[in-house]
């Protein structure tokens, strides 16, 4: 085994590692700063995933078992991810939200993470049940000859995202909405006498911490190459929460996880 | 007919699933957290039993008071050694422990029992017949009758022992009873180590009734979940009929919708019943926040 192989290896860990530190990230938003346990991490991630997948596959063949395929370029599977794992979380979140019980939300997002599990593996006409896809197409994959240089390069990509979204999050934290969130998780009652909508806030603060969970979720099936129910099992959302917890809950550091792929 | 035999079905899923629940919702009011590791005792149960009655080849009587005896000490050691020293970390804290202590106990079995699915072969139970339609089978009257018996003896033991009142005590008020003298520390063990060995019956009858699989914990705890969000978080009554209601709405579901979904059906109780009655059928326990 060559030098290159174990650089290699890393590679592959660190874009593994990127992919649980934007969800952590996302976790850290709706748990740290807004106060809501989320216990389906892994529902959007799949939604994301799906999303994408459904997007930018091509139409299915003649006697395919799926019957969805846009075809689309694969920067819209990119945006549509975030938009459909977003309205996902507002879906889910809702009815928790409306009570602001702790134990509600944990408890419907736990189940909406199963209930996505169950559908990705009996609705065989849109995801193909549990043989999933294969061979899914890369970002600029046609620009490198070397498959190892490729590993490189969406390394390079998934640090790329994870720096936007902490420079985009590190905004959110700091500016009115953050303070906003921040100030109804120590006090409710004093950001409510200022006309702070605690419902409001937590709910686009669980949106938002979704679409990053759906984004995340597209580039890991993107990285997989494949897109299959096995991917999304409960293990990935007390991953994420074990990265949560050893970063330190609430604050505003990043955290990441060390597990590999 | 069709529709009653579903229906006992459910009330007799709903009876294991009384039995298994009750347990997490005492630790709920006693402890004040979402104890996720019942459920691993719960399959760990399962598993013991088969282990016993099929490989060491004990009668089941024994193999099951054995393993009943095992998981209260198990849960009861659980609490002693993991759960009571963090308790002042609150209750997020306590939960993602009971999250971490829950895989640590799946991969154990996984490593330990093997990833296979097992049953435990007892045999044809005799049937029971309403005209010529099976109705329900010896297993099915054994689980009724236990379920009936644990209810009304956790009922006594709630309202007419001084350790059961001194349970309802410091689940409305821990300090309270802790400054008038009781000795919270060893009621609550006691409560735990009860709850481990309802876990316990609850797991054995699993066993009994289905098949034995490693991740058979997470989808229990699912359905725990959901049993004591329709019971009211924490209301050990309610507890009873969600449970009953989760498993009835369950089985039933089967005669409209793909059986695959059957565990989501909990899901979709627990949304309705957020939604309408957020505050459970007994509206009992505490608010949190």
């Amino acid at each position: 085994m060559g030098n290159t192989d174990y650089v290699l290896f890393a590679a592959g860990v660190i874009t593994v590692i990127c992919f649980y530190a934007m969800n952590t990230m996302a976790l850290n938003l709706k748990t740290g700063v807004g106060g809501v346990i989320d216990f389906g991490v892994v529902a959007y991630v799949a939604v994301g995933g799906y999303v994408y997948v459904l997007c930018t596959n091509a139409p299915p063949p003649p006697g395919a078992v799926w019957h969805i395929g846009l075809g689309l370029p694969l920067w819209v599977g990119f945006i549509a991810a975030p938009i459909a794992a977003g309205l996902f979380g507002l879906i889910i979140g809702w009815p928790g939200l409306r009570l602001m019980r702790g134990d509600a939300i944990a408890v419907t997002t736990y189940a909406a993470a199963e209930v996505v599990r169950a559908l990705a593996t009996n609705e065989a006409y849109v995801t193909n049940g549990v043989v999933g896809f294969h061979n899914l197409p890369q970002p600029f994959r046609e620009q490198f000859e070397n498959p190892k240089a490729y590993s490189y390069f969406f390394m390079a990509l998934s640090i790329l995202s994870v720096v936007i979204i902490y420079l985009l999050l590190n905004r959110l934290h700091w500016g009115p909405f953050g303070r906003s969130l921040k100030a109804l998780r120590e006090n409710e009652e004093v950001a409510l006498s200022i006309g702070k909508n605690p419902m409001r806030f937590r709910l686009w603060a669980f949106v938002i911490g979704s679409a990053i969970a759906g984004f995340s979720g597209a580039m890991f099936v993107t990285y997989q190459t494949i897109c299959v129910p096995e991917l999304f099992v409960l293990t990935v959302t007390f991953t994420v929460w074990i990265a949560y917890v050893v970063g330190g809950t609430g604050t505003d550091r990043r955290r990441r996880d060390r597990s590999g792929p | 007919m069709l529709y009653l035999q579903y229906l006992v079905f459910g009330l007799v899923t709903g009876c294991i699933l009384l039995m298994g629940s009750v347990g997490f919702s005492m630790i709920q009011r006693l402890d004040n957290f979402m104890n996720l590791t019942h459920g691993m005792m719960i399959a760990l149960a399962a598993f013991l039993a088969w282990f016993l009655y099929t490989t060491v080849k004990l009668p089941l009587l024994v193999a099951a008071v054995i393993v009943i005896i095992f998981i209260a000490a198990f849960t009861w050691a659980q609490y002693k050694v993991v759960f009571s020293p963090i308790r002042k970390a609150g209750a997020t804290m306590l939960l993602f422990t009971s999250v971490g202590l829950s895989f640590m106990i799946n991969g154990a079995m996984e490593g330990i029992f093997g990833a296979t699915p097992k049953s435990i072969n007892i045999g044809m139970p005799r049937q029971f017949f309403i005209g010529d339609q099976p109705i329900l089978s010896s297993i099915d009257l054994i689980i009724i009758i236990l379920a009936i018996v644990c209810a009304v003896g956790l009922h006594l033991f709630l309202t007419r022992t001084r350790m059961g009142i001194a349970v309802r005590a410091m689940s409305s008020q821990f300090d309270l009873a802790r400054v008038r003298g009781i000795n919270t520390e060893s009621v609550a063990a006691v409560v735990w180590a009860i709850a481990g060995a309802l876990a316990a019956v609850a797991g054995i009858l699993y066993g009994l009734k289905g098949t034995v699989y490693t991740d058979m914990g997470w989808t229990i705890i699912l359905l725990v979940l959901s049993a004591a969000t329709v019971g009211g978080m924490g209301s050990v009554y309610g507890v009873m009929v969600g449970s009953l209601i989760i498993g009835v709405i369950m089985d039933m579901s089967v005669i409209w919708i793909n059986p695959a979904y059957r565990p989501a059906m909990a899901f979709v109780v627990i949304i309705l019943m957020l939604l309408l009655r957020p505050q459970g059928i007994f509206g009992g326990g505490r608010s949190r926040g």
